[in-house]
């Protein structure tokens, strides 16, 4: 199957770069929104071992048109030279390659995908733009939870597990988990010091639910993918975190038990892709 | 930076073309030879920092991804040397017709040196050779050994069940083929570029410098090394996925090509 991609230098002043992998002509239908990819910490726009580009090639065959581009000051991006701060740039750059390709295929509905620092900034593009009908977020916004309490101490500690059978150990253990579970300390910074040099912030779980209930007013359709003890060490943990917000039909959430957060086994990448298109035609291709 | 694909319409290559920005542009060409695997993910920025220290002083710039690597065409798994070795002509051929010079000067790092040093027909002035690559069978082995140790933001998070492969090296795929032609890759025995200038920048002492010195010299090639204190890190399993931001190695490279113009 021959798989055509274009490289393109959009934006205002030609600053941005990007690749759109076309659909496969004879899938291509209308209605079909674009595939956002966005970029993985400092990783430009090809992704950790490939994996946008493996995933591009791989939704095209399915009709989705897709595009990997890198914001300003990453990859072959340029840097803005404004005053603005570096959430708005990043918004705005989001925004400057939709309006590229509405008006390059005349598509006006979006799926905005990334990981790490690329969820994040999905995250807050999806609250802010109304073109953005579908997310799916890789280790994205999730808050602890006493069970990611439990499963952190047990697991950091299994060496040691005559203290499962020390009544001070316990004590001490549930001392610690009520202090952060109460301060909310934990739910400051994300720092991926070991794989990306790179931080994060997770805002207030307060702030991301508000957000979440108005994506899901809105109709946007949610997947998310969690790695093992990037963010979260169980599968229910986002759904626990967030008990509160009624997300119905429009959320699925998959925990990748033993993969790391950048995918560097081939086989568990294999298989996210997979987890990502079975999504994308659900959710897309059948309605 | 200009984006584009180039060579094959069926299996077309991604190339980064920067024109000179000076007011006078310079006689050659310079093209950029990308490493493989993680290096290359971990060097992307470096060389695209590299040409456009290059196109400020001048010069025409291509950087360009191999076939089966980066934004070209090909899965992962399906490259080989001699089909590498192929890339590069053709990215020199493009660049050439794109710049409009007759001199071409190559810029490998890591695998891309010993890429740009085994690739016969190619007409080059200007070959630079960044943390070569000497024996593509040494760098196998060695990253077999990074892969083996099983540095821990490779392995899965609870030890369990990496398949068994040999066919999979920190994270990227290796057949035997690509492994069996990039193990016969020897700058000692199968250098075939025929640079009439030859430079090594080299962030750690080489121990096969006076063999290639010889190899070199027989081919009647002008030849200067210099070992440069900067960052490399790349036998370091814990520097993996640290991108690389050097500037000594990128400022002694622009430097020398400026002073042979």
């Amino acid at each position: 199957m021959m798989i055509m991609e274009h490289a393109y230098a959009f934006g205002s002043s030609a600053q941005l770069v990007g690749i759109l992998t076309d659909a496969t002509p004879s899938l291509s239908s209308k209605g079909l929104p674009i595939i956002l990819l966005l970029n993985a910490g400092l990783k430009h726009r090809v992704g950790p071992f490939r994996l946008h580009v493996d995933l591009a090639r791989e939704l095209s065959g399915l009709g989705f048109p897709v595009f990997r581009f890198d914001l300003s000051g990453m990859g072959d991006s340029n840097n803005h030279k404004d005053k603005r701060s570096r959430e708005e740039q990043i918004l705005s750059d989001i925004q400057e390659a939709m309006d590229f390709l509405s008006s390059r295929k005349g598509i006006h509905n979006f799926v905005v995908m990334g990981l790490c620092t690329g969820a994040d900034n999905a995250h807050k593009i999806s609250v802010r733009d109304k073109r953005i009908s579908g997310a799916v977020f890789l280790d994205g916004y999730c808050y602890p939870t006493a069970g990611f309490y439990l499963r952190k101490y047990i697991s950091g500690n299994f060496r040691y597990v005559p203290k499962l059978f020390n009544p001070v150990a316990w004590w001490r253990f549930i001392k610690k988990i009520s202090i952060k579970l109460t301060s909310d300390t934990y739910a400051t910074s994300v720092h991926d010091k070991r794989e990306e040099n790179y931080y994060w912030t997770l805002p207030p779980k307060q702030k991301t639910e508000t957000e979440l209930k108005l994506l899901v007013a809105r109709g946007v359709r949610l997947l998310y993918v969690f790695s093992d003890g990037f963010i979260s060490n169980y599968k229910d943990q986002f759904v626990t975190s967030f008990k509160d917000v009624d997300f119905g039909n429009q959320i699925q959430v998959e925990f990748f038990r033993d993969s790391k957060h950048l995918y560097p086994i081939i086989a568990d990448r294999k298989r996210l892709i997979g987890v990502i298109s079975d999504w994308l035609q659900t959710n897309f291709l059948k309605t | 930076m200009n984006p584009f694909y180039f060579g094959s319409s069926k299996e077309p290559l991604f190339g980064a073309y920067h024109p000179p920005m000076a007011q006078e542009a310079m006689n050659s060409a310079v093209l950029l030879c990308q490493p493989l695997g993680l290096e290359y993910l971990r060097t992307h920025w470096s060389l695209r920092r590299l040409a456009d220290m290059l196109s400020r002083v001048g010069f025409h710039v291509l950087r360009f991804d191999y076939f089966g690597t980066g934004d070209s065409a090909g899965q992962s798994s399906e490259g080989t040397v001699e089909r590498w070795h192929n890339d590069i002509r053709c990215a020199a051929n493009e660049l050439l017709e794109l710049s409009g010079r007759r001199f071409l000067a190559v810029v490998g790092l890591r695998a891309g040196a010993a890429l740009a040093a085994t690739t016969d027909g190619l007409d080059t002035k200007d070959l630079v050779l960044w943390d070569p690559i000497i024996s593509g069978h040494s760098y196998v082995k060695e990253l077999r050994r990074i892969h083996d140790s099983r540095p821990g933001s490779y392995y899965r998070v609870h030890h369990q069940s990496i398949p068994k492969t040999n066919h999979e090296l920190l994270g990227f795929p290796f057949p035997p083929t690509m492994q069996d032609s990039f193990e016969q890759i020897d700058l000692l025995s199968g250098f075939t570029n025929n640079a009439e200038n030859i430079l090594i920048f080299s962030s750690r002492t080489i121990e096969e410098l006076p063999q290639l010195q010889k190899v070199f010299q027989m081919r009647g090639a002008t030849f200067a090394c210099e070992i440069i204190d900067d960052i490399g890190d790349w036998d370091k399993p814990s520097k993996l996925y640290d991108t690389l931001l050097p500037n000594a190695i990128p400022t002694a490279i622009v430097n020398a090509l400026v002073s042979r113009k």
